[in-house]
């Protein structure tokens, strides 16, 4: 490279750097600083207000062997992720398929679908709450057309993460979104050639549609993981993490360490964790990809 | 002019981040300081109310501001539970405004904050403050370690609303006010309807179960959930066992609808679902014009409890000083304006909104419950009850312990056993205490 073509790369570099600039700052001051200033909070005992305390890794070690809240919103937030990642993923894919059919009306019934996702979640959560009720909720009644004894969804430890699964899956229109774009973008000839080689319906999903969208499905799937650990919203409204604790998710137990208990040190250990947890698992999943994501720029698996 | 145009684009982007960041100072309310000239003393007031009330403050902040021609009231109001998130972040930042509402359940954790100012002597020095006049629940509810830390404004306690209605259609006589809790299951036990499917459709009583109406209705048969130094928890005691077995049976025979599949907005007794509902007198004012003449109903008192007493606890809520207020004086003055004796009855008694936190605003409540063409009979309970209401002080954990008791009373009815709920309750409590004083 000459010294010419060098400056002009330089050149080039600096206008970009300028250009990413104001997100690039946004990102230091309310995403980077915040996050080095959580992560050092986490090794104090800090109620938000004078000096935080140094106690080294005391919180951690709290954490892990004498917080039985800490276990118990981090089961519930992995059997929630266990349930529903899967299932949304599914269900997204399914609509997304039926959403590219070229029918009459298909532009209404995609925005239909997708509507639930803009709703506010509060608002989502208190029309559930109806929907959900044990003696006059909607699901109940329609279980109880097929002779099905009413649910205690909320009531009982063992339906209230179903129950906050089905309310999860309604929202399911902006990963269907993400998918119908995916799909579309799959070059028509290579279904002609699938086509012209005789593949039926099945044979052109399993071999064209999702090999060319699975960078799309390792886009959502790693967005809903980040996304099913910080659920927050449906528990501290329609549950507040009960009953015995079934619904307390782990984004919930931080807010009430943090904004209840001003244990801003202890919430910012836990918020730590789950930072951690998130990264550990987002790595693997990147890793695992490797073995079925096609990236066609690439040519390779 | 490329490049212009990018310099221009960074700099009103870099001008736009720095605005935010130093409009991000935390202050409450609007510095008014400067427009209203020099001697105007500014305070910032902060309301936990519904958007209807607050119109109504309106009018008794404008009446202070006219005797008070040097102050200014700033008025904030968050009408949900972020107005708990903003206490405390702002308390934390010694930033709170200069007066706030400040519930009866949190004085012992704002006092244990020192957030509060103590009011004592500015109580003393007033001649029209008549302390005394306020409920003495509520007197003892808003003292900490013998300080005044707030002046009450209202209450609510615990009441029976009984559906008259369907008592006659059952044929079952009304429950005498002096009954007891085994009275109490045995006129619900009168009333479940099931269908075929499974649902049931009717209920013989609702009780709302908080963890403030619980103290008293532990209390009142020889159980607790914590001491009253708050260093020990009672609710493993047999006593305590025994009660929540009582309400245990109760929903599992039918005879009560279990407090968590209560949604919030079905509210099972103005829904016309149970006979009977144990809850707060607050919905005295909401019931009025929602039932109307949709079925006839009235308040009896709570059943007494094996000790003879009725266990009524209270929690109500007042105007307290910021202890970081620069204008100390004039707060206490807003706070006292807030809950004199005519305040009281132009806000709470003349819309039976809650009780008026002094004895002396009560006939205006009772008038105005007399006015009102569906006002239930037995209204005249609640100053009754109210009179003779536990001073029950509530713990500096009081927000956890709330949390705890939520997630352990609706774990019990799921799981049909009071012992292991009330010993896992238990637990949770001790761990609240330990958290609490380490």
């Amino acid at each position: 490279m000459t010294s010419q073509q060098l400056s002009l790369a330089r050149q080039e570099a600096r206008a970009g750097y300028r250009w990413v600039s104001p997100w690039l700052i946004g990102f230091i001051l309310f995403t980077a600083l915040p996050l080095l200033a959580s992560f050092a909070l986490g090794l104090t005992r800090w109620n938000g207000v004078g000096t935080p305390h140094f106690v080294g890794l005391d919180n951690f070690i709290h954490l892990f062997t004498a917080d039985p809240l800490f276990w118990q919103s981090l089961k519930v937030t992995v059997i929630f992720a266990a349930i529903y990642l899967p299932i949304s993923l599914v269900i997204g894919f399914g609509l997304a398929l039926l959403m590219n059919q070229r029918l009459p009306g298909m532009a209404l019934l995609r925005t239909i679908y997708f509507l639930p996702s803009i709703l506010t979640g509060v608002a989502v959560a208190v029309v559930w709450g109806f929907i959900f009720d044990k003696n006059y909720g909607v699901l109940n009644w329609a279980l109880g057309l097929l002779h099905i004894s009413p649910v205690p969804w909320l009531q009982s430890s063992f339906w209230v993460i179903p129950a906050l699964v089905i309310m999860q899956l309604w929202g399911v229109g902006g990963s269907m979104l993400i998918y119908l774009a995916g799909i579309q973008a799959v070059p028509t000839d290579l279904y002609e050639a699938a086509t012209l080689d005789g593949a039926g319906w099945w044979s052109k999903l399993r071999n064209v549609t999702i090999p060319m969208t699975s960078p799309t499905i390792l886009f959502n799937l790693v967005l809903g993981l980040i996304g099913t650990f910080q659920i927050f919203t449906q528990a501290y409204i329609m549950t507040g993490g009960g009953p015995n604790y079934g619904s307390y998710f782990y984004a919930l137990n931080i807010y009430d360490t943090a904004f209840q208990s001003l244990r801003i040190g202890y919430a910012s250990a836990e918020a730590t964790v789950l930072f951690l947890i998130i990264v550990i698992c987002s790595a693997v999943v990147f890793r695992w990809s490797r073995s079925w994501v096609y990236y066609a720029g690439r040519g390779d698996r | 002019m490329d490049s212009l145009s990018r310099r221009a684009f960074l700099g009103a982007g870099l001008a736009a981040t720095a605005g935010i960041v130093s409009g991000c100072d935390g202050r409450f309310g609007v510095d008014l300081t400067d427009s209203h000239g020099p001697g105007t003393v500014e305070l910032s007031l902060l309301l936990n109310h519904t958007s209807i009330e607050v119109t109504r403050f309106k009018k008794i902040i404008a009446e202070f501001e006219r005797t008070h021609p040097h102050i200014r009231v700033n008025t904030l109001n968050i009408a949900n539970g972020t107005f708990y998130t903003k206490i405390n972040t702002e308390g934390v930042a010694h930033n709170l405004p200069d007066v706030w509402y400040a519930r009866g359940l949190d004085t012992t954790y704002d006092g244990h904050n020192s957030w509060l100012e103590p009011l004592d002597s500015y109580i003393k020095s007033d001649p029209n403050s008549r302390f005394d006049d306020f409920w003495p629940a509520l007197q003892a509810q808003v003292t900490y370690q013998g300080h005044v830390l707030s002046l009450p404004w209202n209450l609510s306690d615990l009441v029976v609303y009984v559906n008259k209605t369907k008592f006659k259609q059952a044929h079952v006589p009304l429950p005498d006010p002096d009954w007891d809790w085994d009275e109490f299951a045995r006129v619900a036990g009168k009333f479940p309807r099931v269908k075929k499917n499974g649902r049931q459709t009717q209920y013989g009583a609702n009780v709302a179960m908080y963890d403030w109406t619980l103290r008293g209705i532990l209390r009142a048969n020889g159980g607790e959930l914590v001491s009253d130094d708050f260093l020990q928890t009672r609710a493993d005691s047999a006593e305590t066992i025994d009660t929540m077995g009582f309400f245990v049976d109760l929903v599992q025979s039918g005879a009560m609808i279990s407090p968590s599949a209560v949604t919030a907005g079905l509210d099972p007794f103005v829904t016309n679902q149970v006979a009977m509902s144990v809850d707060g007198s607050w919905w005295v004012a909401e019931y009025i014009p929602e039932i109307k003449d949709r079925f006839e109903w009235e308040i009896v008192p709570l059943p007494r409890g094996k000790n003879g007493q009725r266990g009524v606890s209270v929690a109500g809520g007042g105007f307290g000083v910021s202890a970081f207020s620069a204008h100390k004086p004039e707060a206490y003055a807003l706070a006292a304006h807030l809950t004199n004796t005519a305040s009281l009855t132009s806000v709470v008694s003349n819309y039976l909104d809650s009780l008026p936190a002094r004895r002396s605003a009560m006939p205006a409540f009772l008038k105005t419950a007399g006015r009102l063409p569906h006002a239930p009979r037995g209204i005249e309970y609640l100053q009754q009850e109210t009179a003779k209401a536990l001073k029950v002080i509530y713990p500096p954990y009081e927000v956890q312990l709330g949390t705890a008791v939520a997630n352990r009373v609706s774990g019990m009815f799921d799981s049909g056993s009071a012992k292991s709920s009330m010993r896992a309750l238990a637990n949770d409590i001790k761990l609240l205490i330990v958290a609490h004083n380490s």
